[in-house]
C-alpha cells in the first residue's frame, strides 16, 4: 500500500547533485576546525614572538629527538677516561607556558605553546596543513589534569606526522573549562602537548602548582 | 589519531555520502542543505567514531545524529522558513506533472513535524523496521506508529498518498 510513497521519494531524490567536494575531505576539513574550537577559545598572540622562538632554538635539527650529530672530518676523537657523563641536553623544541587563574576554588589556565616542529598532513587529502594553521592547531592533541583526578584534552585529528617541512610557531589561549576543587589543598597541574618531531609525535609536559584555599 | 581509522571512517564516508545526501534531502527538503547536514553530521560522528563497531552501527549512528541534527536546526529557525498548515490548491496535470510532483511533495513534508517527517522517511524510503526507527531516533516503538499513521493521515490530506497509501481494509 506505501509503494507509491516509496516510489514518489525514491522520484524525488533521483538527480542528487554531485557533491561539492570529496566528501571525506570536506568531513575532515570541518572535524580539524572542530577539534581547533575544542581545544580552545584562543586567543593567538603576535607573531613577534616567533622570531625570539626561532633565534633561541637556533640550530635544533632533531625535533623531539636526539641532539644533532656533527662529524667534523679530521677531527681528533675524544677519548672518555673518567666516568660516564649524561650527555647535555638540547633545547626542547617546544616549550610550555602555563599560568593559572584562581578564584576561589575555581582554577582556569592559560597555556602558550612556542617552538618548532614539522607541519602535519592531513588524512586523507595527503598535503600539510595550510600555513594559515595556527601553531596549537599542529600539535596532535593535548592532555591535562589538575591532580585531583580530573582530565581532560584534546584530539589531534586527522592528521599524520610525515616531516615534510618544518615551521615555528606560538600561541597562547585559555583552556575553554575552567575547573571547580571539590576541597580546599595544593595540586599539581600537569599539561602535555604532542607535536610532530623527527622520529613522530613527542610529547612535551609541564607542571605548575595550584594552591585552592 | 588512527591512520587505519581515520582511512576506513574516510572509505565510510566517500562510499556512504549519496545516500546520506537523499536521506538529508528528504529531512531538510534542499540539496545543498542536505550536504550540509550530512557533512555536520559525520563531523558529530567522527569524534564518536571509536565507540562503534561496525560499518553498519555507524551507519545507523550517523542517520541518528542526522535527524537530531535537522531537528536542532528546525527548532533554532536559522533557514527561516514558515512551514504552512495548508498547502495551495494542487496543481492542474500538465506535462510537468512529475516535477510539479515532487514540488508537492515536498511541500506536504514541509507541513510534517521535523519528527514525524523523519519517521516516514526512515520507514518508507529507507525501508528500515519499526524497531530500528525506534532505536534511531530514540523513542518508543509506539511512539514511531503513532507518528506514522499521523505523517500518512497528514499527507493524505494534501491527497498525495490518497489511494495507495490509505490502510488497509480489513476484510470480512
Amino acid at each position: 500500500m506505501t509503494e507509491d510513497l516509496k516510489t514518489r521519494f525514491e522520484q524525488l531524490v533521483a538527480d542528487p547533485p554531485p557533491p561539492s567536494a570529496v566528501p571525506s575531505e570536506a568531513v575532515f576539513a570541518r572535524v580539524r576546525t572542530v577539534r581547533r574550537r575544542r581545544t580552545a577559545g584562543v586567543v593567538t598572540v603576535a607573531a613577534a614572538a616567533v622570531v625570539a622562538v626561532a633565534l633561541a632554538l637556533g640550530n635544533v635539527t632533531n625535533i623531539g629527538g636526539a641532539p644533532p650529530v656533527t662529524n667534523t672530518p679530521g677531527a681528533p676523537k675524544s677519548v672518555i677516561t673518567g666516568p660516564p657523563t649524561a650527555a647535555p641536553k638540547p633545547p626542547p623544541p617546544i616549550k610550555v607556558a602555563l599560568k593559572p587563574s584562581i578564584n576561589g576554588r575555581t582554577v582556569g589556565m592559560t597555556v602558550t605553546v612556542s617552538g618548532k616542529a614539522f607541519i602535519p598532513t592531513g588524512i586523507p587529502e595527503g598535503t600539510l596543513l595550510p600555513a594559515s594553521t595556527e601553531f596549537l592547531d599542529m600539535s596532535g592533541g593535548t592532555d591535562y589534569s589538575f591532580g585531583d583526578g580530573y582530565q581532560s584534552g584534546s584530539d589531534g585529528g586527522s592528521i599524520d606526522c610525515t616531516r615534510k617541512k618544518l615551521t615555528t610557531g606560538s600561541q597562547t589561549y585559555v583552556i575553554p573549562e575552567t575547573h571547580a576543587f571539590k576541597k580546599p589543598g595544593t595540586y599539581k597541574f600537569t599539561y602535555t602537548v604532542r607535536y610532530c618531531g623527527t622520529k613522530g609525535w613527542f610529547p612535551t609536559t609541564a607542571t605548575t602548582k595550584l594552591v585552592v584555599r | 589519531m588512527d591512520p587505519g581509522r581515520d582511512r576506513e571512517f574516510a572509505d565510510f564516508v566517500d562510499g556512504r555520502f549519496t545516500a546520506l545526501q537523499r536521506f538529508g534531502y528528504l529531512l531538510t527538503g534542499e540539496w545543498h542543505l542536505a550536504e550540509d547536514l550530512v557533512q555536520t553530521s559525520l563531523t558529530k560522528v567522527w569524534f564518536h567514531r571509536n565507540s562503534l563497531r561496525s560499518g553498519n552501527a555507524l551507519e545507523s549512528y550517523t542517520r541518528t545524529v542526522m535527524v537530531n541534527t535537522s531537528t536542532q536546526w528546525w527548532r533554532r529557525k536559522w533557514k527561516g522558513e514558515t512551514p504552512t498548515e495548508h498547502l495551495p490548491e494542487p496543481a492542474a496535470p500538465s506535462e510537468y506533472g512529475v516535477v510539479d510532483d515532487r514540488d508537492l511533495l515536498l511541500r506536504a513534508l514541509a507541513t510534517l513535524p521535523r519528527r514525524t517527517r523523519a519517521t516516514l522517511v526512515l520507514r518508507y524510503f529507507e525501508d528500515l523496521p519499526e524497531s530500528e526507527i525506534a532505536q534511531i531516533m530514540g523513542c518508543s516503538l509506539g511512539t514511531v506508529k503513532s507518528n506514522v499513521s499521523r505523517g500518512l493521515a497528514k499527507l493524505r490530506e494534501h491527497h498525495l498518498v490518497a489511494a495507495v497509501s490509505a490502510p488497509a481494509q480489513k476484510e470480512g
